[in-house]
């Protein structure tokens, strides 16, 4: 149990619900974790799925932004990004199943992002609550940084990579992301506005147990006035996270291993945005419309 | 760490009560008997079943509330149609009732509250099993006891009742 709680503290920790704070606040993240151990699995994916398609969309976010690639010269850039999903009341409630011998009618209640779970009453005066929420916030959000490094016949590659260290009691992790732009604008002199496609591969791994592969392709188009930049588009994008470990705990037995998988339900993906150009420092923030909603913001140092 | 730097705006965590399940409180019945010609076909049969264990598995427990009882009848395929004709009591509460029941009917596990033929359960024994896990019960002790009439003499099977509870803790 004490494993299975540690791993579950970093996934949560890295899907942006834990604080650096105090033993007492990361303390609390345990309840988030046997918050889970109430429900079923299907009842859990309704749970924790607003935490999936926020940490899913974060992930996908910040990636594009200017529109604008000249057909060659080099530049790099260093940025930081911040994303955050707005957390609304579409995110605060699910539908769940009650178990037997309750009616089995699905009933409204609360995700980990919501109130009170809902109760069910059956025969012989039964009640069945099911689980509170147990993280209260309006934006859930992630930071990350990536390198920007081009152009060359209008494409610039983009990366993402980090590397921490196992820390006492937290396993090693590791992000590794990769894609690239390319400026379709290019092929179609006099057209008022750029144009650029992308792709984006994502892997996280934590430790042996934990990992998440995120995958956007995209369509942005903009235009620059001055130091200003507006761009918008269209992405689809795709997040799986898997779970795997031995569960050690209360009744588990030398083959007590757990597999969880999940995927995100965001596929679609409007944004759009506006930058600041100024010399070696570039800033932008753009909001993403679609299953949920996300706002970033992004600082970028380079040439 | 460069990984992942968190924000959250008015973040708060783990501040509504925690809903875990209790471990499940089991009483079991084996029955294994053959039964001579001249004797009639009855058995008795008895278990405790302790609840305190449950309020101790977890810290900081507000209260304990059970949502099913279930029964299992366990055996060959020969001895699951076997009919029992008898009663069950808690804590000498009249509690679960059985008129020509087989014992397929509760296998696979079943719960009390879905309706078999024959099959009953009073509402005084599904009190009391509700107080004993109400906060402060002094007796958390159940005395599971039953005195059965078979339609037959070759007796061999398991009887179980397992009971599923909410644990409330509070919230940190």
């Amino acid at each position: 149990m004490k494993i299975r709680r540690i791993i579950l503290r970093i996934f949560f920790f890295l899907l942006g619900v834990a604080v650096m704070g105090p033993l007492g606040r990361l303390s609390a993240q345990d309840a988030v974790t046997d918050a889970l151990r109430q429900l079923s699995s299907d009842n859990v994916r309704g749970y924790v799925q607003p935490i999936i398609d926020g940490f899913g969309a974060n992930l996908n976010s910040g990636l594009y932004h200017s529109p604008h690639l000249s057909e060659g010269g080099f530049h790099a850039r260093l940025e930081i990004t911040g994303s955050g999903m707005l957390i609304t009341g579409r995110e605060r409630y699910y539908f769940a199943t009650p178990p037997e011998p309750f009616d089995r009618t699905p009933v409204r209640t609360a995700t980990v992002l919501g109130g009170t779970g809902t109760t069910v009453t059956g025969p012989g005066g039964l009640e069945y609550q099911f689980q509170n929420g147990q993280i209260r916030a309006d934006l859930f959000g992630l930071g990350t940084p990536q390198l920007t490094v081009g152009n060359l016949f209008g494409t610039e590659a983009i990366l993402r990579f980090a590397v921490v260290p196992s820390v006492r009691d937290f396993p090693g992790s590791s992000l590794v992301g990769y894609g690239a732009r390319h400026s379709v604008s290019q092929y179609i002199p006099g057209l008022p506005f750029e144009a650029t496609v992308g792709a984006f591969w994502q892997t996280l791994k934590i430790g042996d147990v934990i990992g998440v592969s995120a995958r956007n392709v995209s369509l942005m188009v903009g235009t620059s006035v001055s130091l200003f930049t507006v761009y918008g588009g269209v992405q689809h994008e795709s997040t799986v996270i898997d779970v795997n470990y031995t569960y050690t705990g209360y009744g588990s037995t030398p083959d007590s291993k757990v597999s969880l998988h999940y995927s995100t339900d965001n596929v679609l993906r409007w944004t759009t945005g506006f930058g600041l150009n100024l010399i070696g420092v570039n800033l932008y923030t753009d909001i993403g419309v679609g299953n949920v909603t996300v706002v970033t913001g992004t600082v970028g140092v380079g040439f | 760490m460069g990984l992942a730097a968190v924000f959250a705006a008015g973040c708060e965590l783990g501040t509504s009560p925690l809903i875990l399940d209790g471990s499940v409180a089991t009483a079991k019945f084996p029955v294994d008997a053959e039964i001579p010609p001249f004797f009639e076909p009855s058995f008795t049969v008895s278990d405790s079943i302790d609840l305190a264990g449950i309020y101790d598995e977890f810290e900081g427990v507000d209260s304990v509330k059970f949502y099913n009882l279930t029964f299992i009848s366990e055996g060959d395929s020969a001895a699951l149609t076997t009919r029992l004709t008898g009663s069950i009591t808690v804590n000498g509460v009249p509690f679960l009732n059985f008129s020509d029941v087989p014992l397929a009917s509760f296998s696979p596990e079943r719960s009390i509250f879905t309706y078999a033929p024959g099959f009953s359960y009073d509402p005084g024994g599904v009190d009391l099993v509700r107080s004993a896990l109400a906060p402060g019960s002094a007796d958390r002790t159940l005395r599971m006891s039953g005195d059965f009439r078979a339609d037959s003499r070759s007796l061999h099977f398991t009887m179980q009742a397992k009971l599923y509870t909410q644990v409330f803790v509070s919230a940190r």
